[in-house]
């Protein structure tokens, strides 16, 4: 049963899918000033901070192969983030819904519901 | 888990606490649960889908934030149809045997093997609503209050606490519209709800009628759900099998059955909207064509508008923001201006009344079946059902058993439901019009026809005595092609009003007889030749003395041609009025000849010469013949009255002047007879109010085209009722009864037409827009009832051409209280019947 293309068929009805899920990117450090290689989500400048925080300490603290570490850090930070941007969702469900939809499937639950009668904590009644 | 496993205690899963009256108590909060009925909307025209939506809009504006709305498929219970088909006749043997003969149709238990049964299957509306909240529900005031009573230590289950809570539910439900008719659940009735959850597609109880079952209930008498997510418990690899399916059981009973549900949440609607009829969506769920059973549900968070346009600045803040952060980046890509537009306009909708009100709604699918691969097919059918309004649902692995909790009320909260909510208006909302009735006919009665307005079908009942009861229209008009069964459905219907006690005086034109043989079997019947003169119908001698005049106007001056508002008609008129009648002593119309003969110049007299040279026609016989006993009404149930040698004449030359001039006198008084007989029969029948009766006009189209037929026929339509009277019209256009007047009639079975602009007309003319519907239109001239076309090597050569027996008597209904449906008329329920109403010429006995 479909309305004709001609006939009059008022108002639509309507949702507004996704109006207030707007992911965050950083782009730019202060007005003007674009972050290179940006923009960045969240998660991943958490990530590039976890990683070159540690190597930049590592470079200050010792004079010996600081610049391998720093080097191969960046090249860490660069391998993660391209990682981030593939597997970071742009819409819902959120990254935490999808990791606990991952888990649900690679470890499945099977769960009762408590017996008012027995008490017992696992298993079927007997 | 390993595979194998035994279950673990989640308590999320448990079912409720307790239940008191309507009120669920579970360890998330306490709910209000209610029936809700769905709108008719079915084959309506825009402005009644307009009027509904309005009705949603208003039902989403009442109620406290968190409410969930569910349709859930429902089994109708065999022997709870069977007393309905019974209904108030239980004391008539022959009706109940015949009702008997109806079972196999729609109960499995006692229909052959192998034998197609009609099981009905109903949406029902479930409404969920908390009330431990106040009245907002859950709002953050909502939230402070439980919190408060946690604090307090409330007991909720105490009298004080059970009273608020149903003060306040029952101060909600008040706010309802009336048009839903919402009403209480049942405590049995939660219970079903519960079970049918679990066992969602692998049983099928019918739901509890209202008033049956203990006023509360405890968590001992619900099932303990047994939750495997994936069917991994089952599984026959080492491997998780991945698969976005749940398996869902009585813990306690782990053997089975087992129900595999997929639930899938509504991800994606189009952007520009949905128009009528495609934005009921929910509706075409109805039309997967499954034995798995699908329902959905709607939960709501409600927002004030204050509270929308807060949220939406913000929203319109971030989308600005990311315009800039964002660079280049959205250059190649629209979605940020889609959003901020969308945001714009949403706010224009949520501003625009201050009742209006914010609903964050999550929709959720959920398909239940007895094995995998049953509903791994429905899940597939309910995508491209969907697909065509351009809908889609996703199915995410590992959060099956979550997704459950979403028809688990006060665990709903863990059904990651906040993941798949979109925003929208209560206006805009309720042009969904999620909840639609598709029910069509009465509660009691036969059954008339299979409802086929969506592949869910259910029986539409007819019962015309209820009908005066109801203080309906009894009128009935049946349209149809030749052969397309309509005379075959009255057959059936008037035989179980006799059946029933009722009377029945069926006008048939036929050569063949063929309602006589149609009743042949049925006692109190009487088969009347009305060309036989047996009796007088003098209209002088049978009618009352002071409305005898006025029916001999109506039916003598056509026959003998006299026109109207003539000075002979004037005569005629006061000749027979009470007053000259009594004053002169005419008792009859062979007394009227005799004192017009004894009138000074009487052979120049007009009037006096026409009644003579009438008087003289052994056609007109049974109206001059003083010696013919006056005609008494028959003690018969059924009176067959046989017209065909009456010699009527047909429609078009009662409507041409110049074609009735012509007329021989045989069929004008034919016709003056049949007119008479018909005001006789209706004087009788409304005379005896006790007992229900019908007249039945079988090609009715002569009777509409002569004016006295048609003011018969319409005084019925609009008095009936008061007398408990029905008429029945057979016809095969209903252009026939524009003259009658048939606005009054509601009742209309619509058979195979296969002229499209006729088949177009008659669907308007019984109120199915062809604009709105023209894929109904479509399918009722060509895939009404279509005839066997296989023109292969193979196929059977006896069926090409003719109709598939599962295909008779398709067409389109419209009840006492015009509800419409798409329907299959059903056939007599035993062989005997069918070959006593089948009116096919019998195949030549080769010599």
């Amino acid at each position: 049963m479909a309305a004709s293309d001609q006939a009059a068929t008022g108002e639509p009805a309507k949702v507004f899918t996704g109006i207030r899920d707007v992911p965050i990117y950083a782009g730019e450090s202060s007005t003007g000033n674009r972050l290179p290689g940006g923009p960045y989500r969240s998660a991943e400048l958490i990530a590039i901070g976890l990683i070159i925080g540690p190597a930049l300490w590592w470079f200050r603290t010792h004079q010996d192969g600081g610049f391998t570490v720093l080097a191969g850090s960046a090249v860490a930070a660069v391998a993660v983030t391209v990682i981030l941007r593939m597997i970071l969702p742009k819409r819902r469900p959120s990254l935490a819904a999808r990791a606990s939809f991952a888990w649900g499937s690679t470890l499945p639950r099977h769960v009762c519901g408590a017996s008012p009668r027995t008490g017992s904590g696992h298993g079927p009644r007997q | 888990m390993a595979r194998g496993s035994d279950p673990r205690v989640d308590h999320h899963f448990d079912p409720p606490v307790a239940v008191i009256g309507n009120l669920r108590f579970t360890r998330g909060g306490v709910y209000a649960d209610y029936l809700i009925d769905g709108l008719p909307l079915v084959l309506r025209p825009l402005r009644t889908h307009e009027r509904g939506s309005r009705f949603y809009r208003n039902l989403a504006r009442a109620l406290p934030s968190g409410w969930s709305l569910s349709g859930l498929l429902d089994t109708t219970d065999p022997n709870r149809l069977m007393r309905n088909l019974v209904g108030n006749f239980a004391h008539r043997d022959q009706w109940v045997d015949h009702c008997r003969s109806w079972e196999p149709t729609f109960n499995p238990e006692v229909a052959a093997p192998g034998a197609p049964v009609l099981l009905e299957e109903r949406r029902r509306g479930w409404l969920t609503f908390p009330v431990d909240s106040g009245r907002g529900g859950r709002t953050a005031v909502g939230t402070a209050t439980r919190a408060k009573d946690w604090v307090a230590g409330r007991d909720v289950e105490s009298d004080t606490s059970v009273a608020a809570y149903s003060r306040l539910a029952a101060e909600v439900v008040a706010s309802l519209p009336r048009q839903f008719s919402v009403r209480p659940a049942s405590p049995a009735q939660i219970q079903w709800q519960h079970r049918h959850t679990v066992f969602r597609g692998a049983l099928r109880d019918p739901m509890p009628a209202a008033g049956v079952g203990p006023d509360r209930l405890t968590a001992t008498d619900f099932v303990r759900p047994g939750i495997d997510e994936g069917a991994n418990a089952v599984r026959s690899s080492w491997w998780p099998t991945m698969r976005p399916i749940v398996r869902v059981y009585d813990a306690d009973n782990p053997e089975g059955p087992w129900s595999y549900q997929a639930l899938l949440p509504v991800t994606h609607f189009p952007d520009t909207g949905l128009r009528f009829t495609k934005a009921a969506y929910l509706h075409a769920l109805d039309n997967v064509d499954s034995p798995a059973a699908i329902d959905w549900m709607q939960h709501a968070i409600v927002r004030s508008p204050e509270r929308a346009e807060s949220l939406n600045a913000r929203a319109a803040k971030n989308i600005k923001d990311q315009m800039r952060q964002r660079g280049r980046m959205i250059e190649e890509d629209d979605e940020l201006d889609i959003k901020l537009a969308n945001t714009r306009e949403y706010n224009a909708q949520i501003k625009a009344n201050p009742s209006e009100r914010e609903l964050d709604v999550a929709t959720l699918i959920a398909v239940g079946a007895p094995t995998v691969q049953m509903c791994e097919d429905a899940v597939k059918q309910v995508r491209h059902e969907l697909d065509q309004a351009e809908i889609a649902v996703s199915r995410w692995r590992g959060a099956q058993s979550k997704l459950w909790l979403a028809f688990n009320p006060g665990n709903e909260k863990l059904a990651h439901l906040d993941e798949f909510r979109d925003p929208t208006s209560a206006h805009l909302w309720g042009r969904f019009t999620p909840l639609i009735s598709t029910r069509v006919g009465d509660s009691r009665g036969t059954p008339l026809a299979e409802n086929q307005n969506t592949l869910r079908r259910s029986v539409i009942l007819h019962d015309p005595e209820g009908c005066a009861q109801r203080q309906r229209n009894t009128g009935l008009i049946v349209i149809g092609d030749p052969g397309a069964g309509k005379s075959h459905r009255a057959k059936l219907s008037g035989i179980e009003v006799v059946l029933r006690g009722g009377k029945v005086d069926v006008f048939d034109p036929g050569t063949h007889g063929e309602w006589g043989q149609a009743f042949r079997n049925v006692t109190d019947t009487a088969v009347i030749d009305m060309a036989d003169s047996r009796f007088s119908l003098d209209p002088l001698r049978m009618f009352d003395f002071e409305e005898a005049g006025a029916v001999a106007v109506d039916h003598i001056l056509p026959m003998i041609g006299v026109p109207a508002d003539s000075d002979m008609e004037n005569r005629f008129t006061l000749l027979v009025s009470p007053h000259m009648r009594h004053a002169a002593g005419i008792g009859s119309m062979r007394a009227l000849i005799d004192y017009l003969r004894a009138q000074p110049d009487a052979d120049n007299d007009m009037l006096l010469g026409r009644l003579q040279a009438w008087a003289t026609q052994p056609a007109a016989r049974a109206i001059f013949d003083e010696t013919l006993p006056p005609y008494s009404p028959t003690q018969a149930l059924a009176t067959i009255w046989l017209t065909h040698r009456l010699g009527l004449p047909d429609a078009d030359d009662i409507l041409n002047p110049h074609l009735y001039d012509k007329l021989p006198k045989g069929a004008r008084a034919g016709m003056a007879i049949y007119g008479l007989i018909i005001d006789t029969v209706q004087r009788y029948q409304f005379l005896h109010r006790e007992q229900f009766s019908t007249m039945i006009f079988e090609e009715a189209a002569e009777l509409m085209a002569y004016p006295a037929g048609a003011r018969t026929a319409h005084r019925i339509t609009r008095q009936g009722r008061k007398h408990a009277t029905g008429i029945w019209l057979i016809s095969q256009d209903y252009r026939d009864f524009a003259a009658m007047g048939d606005k009054f009639i509601t009742q209309k079975w619509l058979f195979a037409i296969r002229n499209e602009e006729l088949a177009a007309k008659t669907l308007e003319w019984a109120g199915v827009d062809p604009q709105l519907y023209p894929e109904v239109v479509q399918s009722y001239y060509e895939d009404t009832s279509p005839a066997e076309s296989a023109d292969d090597e193979d196929s059977d050569d006896d069926a090409f051409g003719k109709v598939d027996p599962s295909r008779m008597g398709e067409g389109f209904i419209v009840d006492e209280r015009g509800r419409r449906a798409r329907c299959r008329f059903l056939g007599a329920p035993t062989a005997q019947m069918a070959c006593d109403i089948d009116s096919t010429p019998p195949q030549a006995v080769p010599a």
